[in-house]
């Protein structure tokens, strides 16, 4: 085997191999990415959520979509269902026992409000206030205590609490990363595809074509963008389609954008310029040169613009614009959280806190790819 | 240089009218803009007599120039909702925003930037860390949802400021830091990036070399250059605060154009939302070649080029 030439890099202390086979380039990619510790944190989160998109129902404790109105608005932890507790409660207790029941518990039994006379009535306000106060569990405790035979009621685990509806917060959360990664990869994938060949013409062909081109670029760039994503989203009508068709074409400016850049670069560079003075034509230097350094560019511009649009996403979902109430998405979460943000203030903040992870995720990878992809930084590295 | 201004002025021109062409198509996306703007339940009659009151029955190229001759004069019709015109509604909001993203940009400069140049000047800092904390923290944290945080802690829990409204200096603090926060991310990195940059010039070496004091250094060689690409950011950061107002106003009730298009948009009041539309892009073509003067007189390499 003849001698490899190695160097050592003074920047980064990493040996280089010289040999450019693609398992060497991999090896020497996720040497970099061992280095530079915030990208390694970024592809492991970027990892995880597109695992638990891919396999929520794995993932998921449970069903998303259950709705158990005996489990609503519970704070993270264990739970008990409240309303099969109060019908027990109503169906065994008469007035003595409830008494007993609020002295027990530290409650006074007269300041209880109610609407109407009776014992079930206490009942109901005695089981709103402790669930109010997050007691139930005290509750059920100490009716297990005094009265053994009551049938106790269903107890479940909602590791971030539930909705309005009873629904398990962490199972919707991992459901609403479909809807964020489906919207994102296609957005960017119908973007990034137009945006490509309109830049790869603006750039390559020039002239006329490349004015008017960039001109219609610039005036989209100059929009405020994100107040014709509202409008016109308001105009189509709430889809999942829609959403990825609105954000898939706003976006293509910025593929354009930059794939011309990156084409006019290119193509003034030594080595196009060598290519051609041995003769090379228009599409062997558009297959061998053009195209492939295009892709470190376009890749980290991708991770960005699809991190963007997981953002804007969750930000039309807030505005009531984005896909249907019925599907579980971050933005429909947080918009139906913010109703009760004062007394459950966990059903509008763990949705946020997943948009935000996501948006960290992608945005430190991006950051960690226009690094290690973008061939000239990565020359002035070595 | 007067010869680039005039070009961009001709070029900002051009956009506006694409502008216009592009809110004039929007409303007509969908198909059949009637349908849009009257309620479903609404009987065919209705309908029919809508579509002739608002023109819709005309031909689109008559359409189109009715409506182009009306809107560069500013008449984008009558509100649906309050059957007034719509122009004037618009006008009437734009205080309460330009004060909201004011606050926003002021509290933003006010942190990001002595942030941005401590972080630039010594790289590894503590200051440095908090910088670039805030500068990937401004990039990936949602704005209505900071709102909603900080309603929860600050209006709720501590009760240290009022949660919605425009009635006190006090309720301008939480929707003007929510407006500024994304803004003071890109400002921390920029300016870490810009003093970072300028610290490896020629010039700044020369200065060394000199024997120059390094406090005088930074400050008339390093800050004076790090200046200038800080001037663009904030134009961008202004008309960028614009789309944002629509959550932070929502959120927190402030009177402005923010609330307005989100308004608008639940009464389904089109015509209102074009002049929002229209009228938001005219305030962020006019910024961003406000923007481009402010550079040139700025930087001398720019200057003496045109």
């Amino acid at each position: 085997m003849t001698q490899r030439p190695e160097t050592t890099d003074k920047g980064t202390g990493l040996t280089i191999d010289e040999e450019r086979g693609w398992r060497h380039q991999l090896a020497y990619v996720g040497r970099l990415l061992w280095r530079d510790k915030s990208g390694m944190v970024g592809l492991v989160l970027f990892l995880l959520i597109v695992f638990s998109a891919i396999f929520a129902p794995l993932v998921a404790p449970h069903d998303p979509l259950e709705q158990n109105l005996g489990f609503s608005k519970k704070s993270p932890g264990w739970s008990f269902d409240a309303t099969y507790l109060r019908e027990v409660l109503v169906a065994n207790f008469d007035e003595d026992q409830v008494r007993a029941l609020c002295f027990n518990l530290d409650v006074d039994y007269e300041g209880l409000l109610t609407l109407g006379e009776g014992p079930a009535e206490k009942i109901k306000a005695l089981v709103n206030l402790l669930e109010d106060q997050g007691r139930i569990a005290e509750l059920v405790e100490i009716v297990g205590h005094l009265y053994p035979e009551l049938p106790l009621p269903e107890r479940a685990f909602f590791l971030l609490g539930t909705d309005s509806l009873g629904r398990d917060m962490f199972s919707r959360i991992v459901y609403g990363t479909r809807v964020s990664l489906t919207v994102g990869f296609f957005g960017v994938l119908i973007a990034g595809s137009i945006g490509m060949i309109i830049g790869l013409v603006a750039g390559y062909v020039g002239g006329r074509v490349d004015n008017v081109v960039m001109g219609f670029i610039n005036m989209i760039l100059a929009l405020p963008y994100l107040l014709f994503v509202v409008v016109i989203a308001s105009i189509l009508g709430r889809s999942l389609v829609n959403v990825i068709l609105i954000f898939g074409i706003t976006d293509v400016p910025i593929f354009a954008r930059t794939t011309r850049g990156e084409v006019l670069r290119i193509r003034e560079s030594g080595y196009v310029e060598s290519a051609v003075s041995i003769g090379a034509g228009r599409w062997r230097i558009l297959f061998d040169h053009i195209l492939p350094n295009l892709i470190g560019p376009l890749v980290t511009v991708a991770t960005f613009e699809m991190s963007g649009m997981i953002f804007y996403e969750a930000g039309l979902g807030f505005l009531g614009l984005s896909v249907p109430p019925s599907v579980p998405s971050w933005g429909n979460m947080l918009a139906a959280g913010r109703k009760y943000l004062i007394t459950s203030p966990w059903i509008a903040a763990f949705p946020g806190f997943a948009i935000m992870l996501t948006s960290l995720a992608m945005n430190l990878l991006g950051d960690w790819l226009r690094d290690v992809l973008d061939p000239r930084l990565r020359r002035t590295q070595r | 240089m007067q010869r680039y201004l005039l070009s961009r002025l001709i070029q900002a021109i051009f956009i506006l009218f694409g502008i216009l062409v592009l809110v004039f198509l929007m409303v007509r996306l969908s198909g059949d803009p009637v349908s849009l703007m009257v309620p479903k339940e609404a009987s065919h009659e209705a309908r029919e007599e809508f579509r002739q009151k608002m023109g819709f029955d005309r031909p689109l190229p008559v359409q189109f120039w009715d409506f182009m001759r009306k809107a560069v004069v500013g008449d984008f019709g009558k509100s649906l909702h309050f059957k007034k015109p719509a122009m004037p509604m618009v006008m009437k909001r734009l205080p309460a925003t330009v004060q909201l993203a004011s606050a926003g940009l002021i509290m933003a400069i006010v942190i990001a930037i002595p942030l941005g140049l401590i972080g630039g000047a010594r790289p590894g800092s503590v200051w440095d860390n908090i910088g670039r904390a805030l500068g990937l923290l401004g990039q990936s944290v949602p704005s209505f949802w900071l709102a909603l945080l900080m309603i929860y802690f600050f209006a709720v829990k501590m009760r240290w400021f009022p949660s919605f409204g425009r009635d006190e200096w006090k309720s301008i603090i939480m929707p003007g830091f929510v407006m500024g926060f994304g803004s003071m991310g890109a400002l921390v990195r920029l300016t870490r990036s810009a003093v970072l940059e300028i610290r490896g010039e020629d010039y700044i070496r020369t200065a060394y070399s000199k024997g120059l004091n390094p406090r005088r250094i930074y400050i008339r060689h390093i800050l004076r250059n790090a200046a200038i690409p800080l001037i663009s950011v904030i134009g961008v950061a202004f008309g960028y605060s614009l789309g944002g107002s629509i959550y932070i106003e929502t959120i927190f009730s402030w009177p402005g154009m923010g609330q307005l298009i989100e308004q608008a948009i639940g009464w389904r009041d089109y015509p209102l939302i074009q002049a929002i539309a229209f009228f938001t892009s005219v305030v962020v073509v006019v910024l961003n070649l406000l923007t481009d003067v402010a550079y040139t007189l700025v930087d001398p390499r720019i200057r003496y080029e045109g």
